[in-house]
């Protein structure tokens, strides 16, 4: 019986970092020998791990709410995790309760009851214990509409709340209103809070104790100072081991003064982007760690453009295109990406290639084009001005493109105005759009990308039968037939065009040489087991 | 009195204007600050309640009022971003910048009153070019390089100076913060003395040739009393204006140094709330910046009066 409630588990719960979403930042993912391995390149640390010590690790900008329940930027959520755990972790298709608050989890036949067992003598950072109460009040916060959580969608199944039942002081009982073969996933996503510090708190979003958190991370808040830093420091009721007496997120936004900074030894990790990676490459003091980031680089082809609602006209696009080029183009070198053929990473459950690779035929593209009557297109193509790598594959497209004949404008476009933009359903200020995104590894979470009405929906696609394949992947459990919706719907994206994916770019994390333990610590995408970070002498 | 009290009307006034300019402008702006926050697998019925709860589908005009009925209560109301008080958050980052600017422009202003008057008395002498050739450098040279290389030479090569911040990790000292501050405050000091000497030069050279300067030598003063005691107070005019005009940045602060040096200053704070529409953030750092405008304006007026005795006799 365990063993086929596993499977289930398995099968249905695999998922990532949903919450970096589009135009967020960047993401990690490592190496441990419980949970496999997608680190390509884990440097050499030399010297002898020691006990204590502080970490300077950079981020780009203040965290605005560390509530874990209300976090919704990537600044707040690398700090959250230093203070508070997971229920649970889904790595690489399997659960890992290495951090996580849960001993186990179980699942009935039908997946329509999740039992979470607690690991034994667990407390909050102020020494209450953490029981099955705090579970149940958590669940009851996410659900709740006064609460306005905002991904309050992991505890609904098609619009109808997860009850949460407490069977005793470590064991929770969630009763889904249907079979939900990606509840796991979201699960995955929810952090617990305390129910002595928020019980009856009008508007937890916005209170006041957020700016002094207690949590059940391996550290705990220490001090905060706008525009400086946020220090915390290790805390001893964790349920694992902490190398670090602290860490300190130190507030840098240009990334040519953190690169300096970890050149002097005054900052002692950041992430780096792939046009950054030869000039840190050269810093004697520095380690860079490279990872399967689980992003998606793609180009999304808006269907309130005209031109673009004739699917020949999506397909020249594409054959006009050479992928392996365009990838080498924008991100430098071939080990920093690999062509993408699917809107799902190659770890989500369920990917498969496309049947028709569309790619690098400009004659074909130029007869479609024919066909469909478009041989002096222009198309506006937008992306972020600040990012490079979008800027080259800009360039890249635009060069490209005006071989079969269709002349592109750039629209280099500031971020808030391109999140405004890429987020209203209706505007028809961009033909093409560079982006990206990390979902992770539960295919579920990726229908928001391309569901008619949804506002990550940048290719306006409003296709019924596509978003039907989207739901009954999802509250199907039998796993060979989940299999063949996912495929299909991967096939009907492609040859529908809908969206253009480019490439899977890799993460690379720079961390100085006084420092080992992130090859753990990288857990997968952008999740981080800060425990394991340790210094070196 | 009267004049006083006529020019605080216009002051109040100015402010008020401001305001609306600000509140329309910022509102005029393309886009929704809520869907700064969006992200996939966020659901319509949060982001509705998000934008509710900002009160952002009343009426422009409701919202105005709201803002203004705050803020004559002497409340900024609250970031779109984080919820906290604006308020509280431009208090926070305040003395970062009143520190860093208001050290880079008094040191600015000083060497200025040396090199100024020294490059005018010494026009086209050897010190005047070397003078003139550090202010068109000073003027001309990014910000934001200048402070790269600074911080590669100092931090990096040199291992003299922290790179960033304004305190390191465990210390919050006088001598902690004084280290930290030497190099944006040197660069800062370096470009804000470029300007003025180049006015003081401009001043001092026009002073020079008066009428009173003549008679001062007739009557066998030393040059550097001249200087110092007749020259200055009239070359020193024209700084005024500028000095009055700056003090603005006293709040507004310079954005690219505290960005490049990762000064925690009210700069920055400014560029996250643009960047992130947050327009409670945004208004409240432009009233300030303005109240400091007009202040600084006013403070210009008076010291013109009393360093300028034909102002003061005139009653302009």
């Amino acid at each position: 019986m365990k063993t086929k409630i596993t499977s289930l588990l398995l099968a249905a719960a695999m998922t990532a970092g949903l919450l970096a979403g589009c135009g967020s930042a960047t993401s990690s993912s490592g190496s441990t020998a419980e949970t496999g391995d997608t680190v390509f390149q884990t440097p050499e640390t030399s010297g002898t791990k020691v006990e204590g010590g502080n970490i300077n690790i950079a981020i780009t900008a203040d965290p605005q709410d560390i509530n874990p329940l209300y976090v919704v930027d990537q600044t707040s959520f690398d700090v959250m995790q230093a203070l508070y755990s997971p229920f649970f972790e889904i790595v690489h298709g399997e659960m890992y309760y290495g951090n996580g608050l849960c001993e186990n989890v179980t699942s009935n036949d039908d997946a329509t009851e999740f039992t979470l067992t607690l690991k034994d003598g667990l407390m909050w950072d102020d020494g209450e214990p953490i029981t099955a109460d705090d579970v149940v009040f958590t669940m009851q916060v996410l659900v709740d509409e006064n609460q306005n959580v905002p991904y309050s969608s992991y505890g609904f199944i098609d619009g109808q709340p997860v009850q949460a039942e407490k069977v005793d002081d470590r064991t929770v009982k969630l009763i889904l209103p249907e079979s939900s073969a990606g509840f796991l996933g979201g699960l995955s996503q929810v952090y617990c809070i305390p129910k002595h510090i928020y019980e009856g708190v009008e508007n937890i979003g916005d209170s006041d104790l957020n700016n002094n958190p207690v949590g059940c991370g391996p550290f705990k808040f220490d001090e905060y100072k706008s525009g400086e830093y946020i220090r915390v420091v290790k805390n001893d009721k964790w349920f694992n081991d902490v190398n670090l007496d602290s860490i300190t997120f130190r507030i840098i936004k240009d990334a040519n003064s953190a690169n300096a900074a970890l050149a002097s030894g005054d900052l002692d990790a950041r992430l780096i982007s792939a046009d950054e990676y030869q000039t840190v490459s050269r810093y004697s003091n520095v380690n860079i760690y490279a990872y399967n980031s689980g992003r998606v680089n793609a180009m999304f082809l808006n269907q309130s453009t005209p031109a673009l609602q004739d699917v020949r006209v999506r397909q020249a696009i594409a054959y006009g295109l050479n992928k392996q080029e365009l990838c080498n183009f924008a991100f430098l070198s071939e080990e920093y990406a690999d062509p993408a053929y699917s809107i799902l990473t190659p770890d989500t459950l369920y990917y498969t290639e496309p049947d028709n690779v569309m790619d690098n035929d400009p004659e074909k593209a130029t007869e479609l084009l024919t066909e469909a009557g478009q041989q002096n297109l222009t198309l506006r193509l937008m992306y972020v001005s600040t990012d490079k790598t979008e800027e080259s594959q800009a360039i890249y497209i635009q060069s490209t493109l005006a071989n079969i004949g269709i002349n592109i404008e750039l629209v280099p476009t500031d971020e808030a105005t391109f999140k405004n933009k890429t987020k209203d359903p209706t505007c028809t200020d961009y033909d093409l759009v560079l982006s990206y995104y990390t979902l992770g590894e539960e295919p579920s979470l990726y229908a928001d990308m391309i569901t008619s009405d949804s506002r990550s929906n940048m290719s306006h696609v409003k296709d019924t039968d596509l978003d039907a394949l989207w739901t009954e992947g999802n509250s199907t459990a039998d796993e060979t037939k989940r299999a063949e919706i996912y495929a299909q719907i991967q096939n009907t994206i492609n040859d529908n065009m809908y969206i253009y994916p480019i490439a899977y770019s890799n993460g690379f994390y720079a961390v100085s040489k006084n420092f080992g333990g992130f090859d753990e610590c990288l857990l997968k995408t952008i999740y981080y087991d800060y425990s394991k970070i340790y210094s070196v002498q | 009195m009267k004049k006083v009290g006529s020019r605080f009307i216009q002051c109040v006034l100015t402010l008020f204007v401001v305001s609306i300019l600000c509140f329309a402008m910022t509102k005029a702006a393309p886009g929704d600050p809520v869907l700064t926050y969006v992200e996939p697998n966020m659901s319509e019925e949060y982001i509705q309640r998000l934008r509710e709860s900002l009160g952002l589908n009343k009426p422009l005009v409701e919202q105005y009022l709201l803002w203004l009925g705050r803020v004559l209560h002497g409340n900024f109301g609250n970031s779109l971003m984080n919820g906290r008080s604006v308020l509280t958050q431009i208090l926070e980052r305040l003395p970062a910048t009143v520190i860093l600017m208001g050290s880079s422009m008094l040191l600015g202003f000083l060497i200025a009153i040396v090199l100024g008057l020294y490059s005018g008395k010494y026009k086209n002498g050897l010190l005047d070019k070397i003078v003139s050739v550090l202010c068109y450098v000073g003027i001309s040279i990014p910000t934001f390089w200048f402070g790269i290389m600074a911080i590669y030479l100092f931090s990096v090569h040199l291992g003299w100076l922290p790179s960033y911040g304004m305190y390191g990790t465990d210390t919050r000292n006088i001598g902690d913060l004084m280290l930290h501050l030497i190099m944006p405050c040197g660069v800062l000091t370096f470009t804000n003395a470029a300007q003025y000497i180049r006015y003081l030069r401009s001043s001092t050279i026009t002073a020079l040739s008066s009428d009173y300067v003549m008679v001062q030598k007739a009557y066998g003063m030393s040059s550097s009393g001249i200087l110092f005691r007749h020259v200055l107070k009239n070359a020193i005019l024209p700084m005024i204006t500028v000095l009055g005009m700056s003090l603005q940045s006293l709040v507004s602060g310079a954005i690219i140094t505290e960005q490049v040096f990762a000064w925690p200053g009210i700069g920055q704070l400014a560029v996250t709330a643009v960047t992130q529409f947050d327009y409670p953030l945004i208004m409240g750092i432009t009233m300030f910046t303005a109240v400091l405008v007009v202040v600084g304006n006013l403070l210009a007026d008076v010291l013109y009066a009393v360093f300028d005795p034909r102002i003061r006799k005139s009653g302009c």
